[in-house]
């Protein structure tokens, strides 16, 4: 392997970096409750602006930033995430994928030992905290978290084996688990969500999700085929 | 190349050329920075290693919730996950049955790991009732009920703090309500019921015949019968102990096995040779004909009657009664010329005549005989008087006493006795109420005294000092759903001026917890220690292992009962420096002391169950008091079997409250007058898939028993109703909608709700999902003041 084809070329290397900005957007709002600080924050850095330009479900997002009445809408999306995500009522979008993704429809089914082994693979696993029970492995935010440290790491890496195989993880991610349950998740989310907030992001990322998929393929193609390299398109 | 490719597949949503233009105008690292402050994945403390062929650990346990089954569940746990649930492998004999979990205990894994538990404290923001919560912490729960409950108890007393009554954890050694009732104590006190809702009627009514309700024999001697009786009793579907098994092993042995029931049963239909469909409300027709049959054809065993019992004929009457009360002058119908025959009876219970007398005929030829009474009858306006009958109806036929034989009546007895920490002594004495008339305490308590079923007033005080103001609703569902007459219930509970006060522990959002003012999210069984034990007659205790550590905030009501403690100043009282672990380490030692056999421990730990075997442990309920009548007295006034009881008769009630068991026509029974308006009688029952009301947001076990209304065939065809439609079914107090599966398993005029179902009023109060108690009346029976659910008059329409 040359030297040449180690180095990350500058699209490589934007699109990877536009995939983490874009994992932590939708790995913060699905993390926690919206407040003031991180409704200023988002729109402050967030280019909301370009979110208009991802169809619908980032328009509707794009609309929340920009809603008329500004508390009015933030406790809305609030009370959304906890009827969605949290309770005290049954959920109507469960965060698992073993949820979705069992015969039993329960915690802590098949997915959570696959994407447990995925994170270990990496070196990773969820934070433990003692005599305390640990949260399911396969919970959205650990799944985000996932794809978003293995980019992180990817754009750091200057090994192209390595970084191949850091894509192949995000592939797998994406492949194995994500995009076999988010469209439904996605889909719970729409059709439960009040807020503008989260009927567009429930949109939002499933579209991205199959998006990336399409795009860690290509990264993953130009490894493989330097005279395919991005940057060369 | 392949760029155009991705920016058609993605036309209408992502573009790449958007995407990178979103990408660059965000200001890295933006959206993070500062908000997040740990990340959720970290770096493995081990480098993967790889796993280990073998790490399963397998622990015993079973659970606390108030089942029938009591069963044994041992939990498969890998890396720290319940992966799957196995029960009792060990040999299956007559003597140690296996405690085989039926499909409830199956279902254990989806109760912990439903995505839907509580996880956090609440605190409504809403109107009380309305559903709206938000998310606090323990620390702030717990400041304001402290704060809550020191103004109310400076304001009303301590008598108006109260712990509702509840079977989410309970059948246990530190059950959650016990707790509270512990804590209250030690802080002034509180207002305590009696009664329970399973077992009212029964426990208050059994008593007055026997003296206690230990009647209760072991149940290997079902075997020993020649007729087994099972009226109202469905032990296939609530399992009872082991009352399904030895029912079975009976059948095997060849003894007929006959059940009485509006509906029928699993029981009746997979064990019984004979299903009797009878009337609701009527089952005393049924037995005053049968003593009619036993008496006229001389079938009743004489020489038991003169020397063990009381009141059968005149000739054994108590003194200072007139003349004309004893059972055979009521039944021959000497004072009210109405001889109670099977044709008076076939008219009132709708049980062919001949039947009858061919049940009666069995019964008193076929000794021993069993008479097994479920505890389903006793449910009704008036289910003193089915308690009384059937212990009548053994007595005469010589049936107590002899193994094979039944007492009829409550039905306890226990050869495994466990030790439960103790509630310690309320400062209030024993004051306490029927538990099912809290809601009555809560609007009208200062006008409540013994008339209205309050105990242990103190010298000179005719009424409660206070309404209820502060509950307690813990690990229950009581406080709507399993009590009565859901629509008058939240109307009290909404009230924000009567209760001021309502906390609630559970482990889901049940109707009962969305009128807490503090919601808290309990673990469940499988996070925490405790000792289990069964529906009696048991022979068996579980050690209730903890398998996990409690999920997301959920803490056991101990735990934070003990944070409550320390807030109110009395933690070392409380908890005598004791964790769960430790009090069920004590409790064993207590019980050590009693029955040298119960294990230690360490061996609990390593057997999961203590079992008695009934090799040699068989118990025949009053076996001594027959035997040897000179030594062993029955703890009755009299020291006899009451078939006529002077308390009774001096409670001077007697077309309500008889001082001989007789058929009382029941309010809201076939004669009715309001049966013009409401033609249908209702009744529940307690449904295979549900323990109670827990387990009803299961999603298998809905698979396993959907909530449907079962009514018969004749009187769909009435109402134009095909099966499954979705009907109405309403009465003054409420309407339910729900699917209806058309039967003959279930008599003509009597339709039946599997009881349990989580009430789901719509906006306009008509319950989605099929709660009996949005149709269920608070008005109690007569004498135990206990709950007549059973005892409603409905019509049905098709929607």
């Amino acid at each position: 392997m040359n030297i040449e084809n180690n180095q990350i070329s500058s699209e490589e290397h934007q699109l990877l970096e536009g995939r983490l900005k874009f994992y932590q957007f939708l790995q913060l709002l699905l993390r926690m409750p919206i407040t003031i600080k991180i409704f200023n924050e988002i729109k402050e850095k967030g280019y909301i602006e370009g979110l208009r330009e991802f169809d619908q479900s980032g328009q509707m997002v794009h609309d929340f930033f920009y809603s008329e009445n500004l508390e009015e809408s933030i406790q809305m999306a609030r009370q959304d995430f906890f009827g969605l995500f949290v309770g005290p009522e049954a959920l109507l979008a469960p965060p698992w994928e073993s949820v979705y993704r069992s015969k039993e429809k329960a915690l802590f089914d098949f997915p959570t030992f696959e994407v447990r082994d995925l994170y270990s693979q990496y070196g990773l696993e969820v934070k433990k905290k003692e005599h305390h029970h640990d949260e399911a492995d396969d919970h959205i935010v650990y799944e985000l978290e996932f794809m978003l440290q293995l980019i992180e790491r990817s754009i750091g890496e200057h090994d192209s084996d390595k970084r191949k195989s850091l894509l192949k993880g995000q592939q797998r991610m994406l492949k194995e688990h994500l995009l076999k349950w988010v469209p439904r998740f996605s889909t719970d989310i729409q059709n439960h969500g009040t807020s503008k907030l989260f009927i567009g992001l429930g949109a939002l990322v499933n579209d991205f999700i199959s998006f990336d998929d399409q795009l860690v393929e290509d990264l993953l193609r130009s490894q493989d085929q330097p005279e395919n390299r991005l940057s060369e398109c | 190349m392949f760029k155009n490719v991705i920016d058609q597949l993605n036309e209408k949503k992502f573009s790449r050329r958007s995407f990178i233009k979103w990408s660059s105008a965000v200001t890295a690292p933006v959206v993070i920075g500062g908000l997040v402050k740990e990340s959720s994945l970290v770096e493995k403390v081990k480098a993967a290693e790889p796993a280990k062929a073998s790490t399963e650990q397998i622990l015993s346990t079973c659970s606390t919730i108030n089942c029938g089954g009591r069963c044994f569940i041992r939990a498969h746990i890998n890396d720290g996950v319940i992966t799957r649930l196995s029960t009792d492998t060990k040999e299956d004999t007559f003597e140690m049955p296996q405690l085989r979990a039926c499909i409830r205990g199956r279902g254990y894994r989806q109760f912990v790991y439903n995505p839907d538990r509580l996880k956090y404290p609440m605190k409504r923001v809403g109107k009380r009732g309305e559903g709206k919560f938000e998310r606090i912490s323990w620390d702030e729960a717990i400041e304001y009920i402290a704060k809550e409950l020191t103004r109310i108890t400076q304001k009303y007393g301590p008598a108006s703090r109260y712990s509702n009554y509840a079977t989410g954890h309970s059948g246990s050694i530190i059950g959650a309500g016990n707790m509270v009732q512990r804590l209250l104590a030690l802080t002034g006190g509180y207002l305590g019921y009696h009664n329970s809702y399973s077992s009212a009627q029964t426990s208050v009514a059994t008593p007055y015949t026997y003296g206690t309700t230990q009647t209760g024999s072991t149940l290997n001697t079902l075997s020993d019968s020649k007729l087994i009786i099972l009226w109202g009793h469905n032990p296939v579907e609530t399992r009872w102990g082991l009352t399904d098994y030895y029912v079975r092993k009976a059948k095997e042995a060849g003894v007929k096995i006959v059940v009485i029931d509006p509906r029928q049963s699993d029981t009746a239909a997979g064990l019984a040779d004979e299903w009797i469909p009878i009337v609701p409300t009527t089952d005393n027709a049924l037995m005053d004909a049968m003593t009619y049959v036993i008496i006229t054809d001389h079938l009743y065993d004489k020489s038991f009657v003169d020397k063990y019992c009381l009141g059968f004929d005149e000739e054994h009457m108590p003194e200072g009664v007139p003349e004309g009360e004893s059972l055979v002058s009521y039944i021959l119908g000497k004072k009210d010329g109405v001889a109670k025959t099977p044709e008076w009876a076939e008219k009132i219970c709708k049980v062919p005549a001949a039947t009858i007398r061919k049940l009666a005929r069995e019964y008193a030829t076929n000794k021993p005989s069993a008479l097994l009474q479920g505890w389903g009858p006793q449910r009704q306006a008036f289910g003193e008087q089915f308690v009384r009958g059937g212990t009548v109806l053994a007595a005469i036929t010589g049936n107590v006493g002899i193994k094979g034989g039944w007492a009829s009546g409550s039905g306890y007895t226990n050869l495994v006795k466990t030790t439960a920490v103790p509630k310690g002594d309320n400062p209030l004495g024993n004051l306490t109420i029927p538990c099912f008339l809290w809601t009555d305490a809560i609007v009208k308590g200062k006008e409540m005294g013994v008339k209205e079923g309050v105990k242990g007033l103190p010298e000179g005080q005719e009424k409660l000092p206070s309404n209820i103001k502060a509950m307690f609703n813990l690990a229950g569902n009581a406080l709507i759903n399993q009590h009565s007459d859901s629509n008058k219930t939240a109307e009290i509970l909404r009230d924000e001026s009567l209760l001021e006060l309502i906390v609630v522990s559970d482990v889901f959002m049940t109707p009962s917890a969305k009128f807490a003012d503090i919601l808290l999210p309990s673990n469940t069984f499988m996070e925490r220690w405790d000792i289990g034990t069964t529906w009696a007659p048991s022979q068996h205790a579980i050690l209730s292992q903890k398998c996990i550590e409690s999920m997301y905030e959920s803490k056991s009501d101990y735990e934070w009962l003990t944070m409550l403690a320390k807030k109110l100043g009395v933690e070392n009282e409380f908890t005598e420096g004791r964790t769960q672990l430790d009090w069920v380490k004590w409790s064993i030692e207590e019980s050590r002391k009693k029955d040298p056999n119960f294990p230690t421990f360490e061996e609990f730990k390593k057997m999961g169950i203590y079992q008695v075997s009934l090799e040699n442990n068989t118990v025949v309920a009053f076996e001594k008091e027959i035997n040897d009548p000179a030594n062993h007295k029955f703890a009755t006034p009299s020291g006899k079997i009451e078939i006529f009881s002077k308390d009774l008769w001096d409670m001077n009630n007697p077309d309500e409250i008889p001082a001989i068991p007789k058929y009382v026509p029941s309010w809201e029974g076939p004669q009715d007058p309001l049966t013009k308006k409401y033609p249908l009688q209702l009744i529940g029952w307690h449904y295979k898939r549900r323990c109670h009301s827990t387990f009803d947001n299961n999603k298998w076990l809905e698979e396993a028993g959907p909530q449907v209304m079962w009514m018969n065939i004749h009187d769909a065809q009435e109402r134009k109703i095909k099966d499954g439609d979705k009907v109405r079914i309403f009465n003054d107090r409420g309407e339910i909608q729900m699917p209806v599966k058309l039967t003959n398993r279930v008599i003509p005029g009597t339709v039946a709700i599997p009881q349990g179902a989580w009430w789901a009023p719509d906006s306009k109060g008509i319950d989605q999902r099929g709660n009996i108690n949005t149709l269920t009346t608070q008005r109690p029976s007569a004498l135990a003041k206990g709950n007549p659910q059973h005892t409603n008059l409905v019509e049905v329409k098709r929607i």
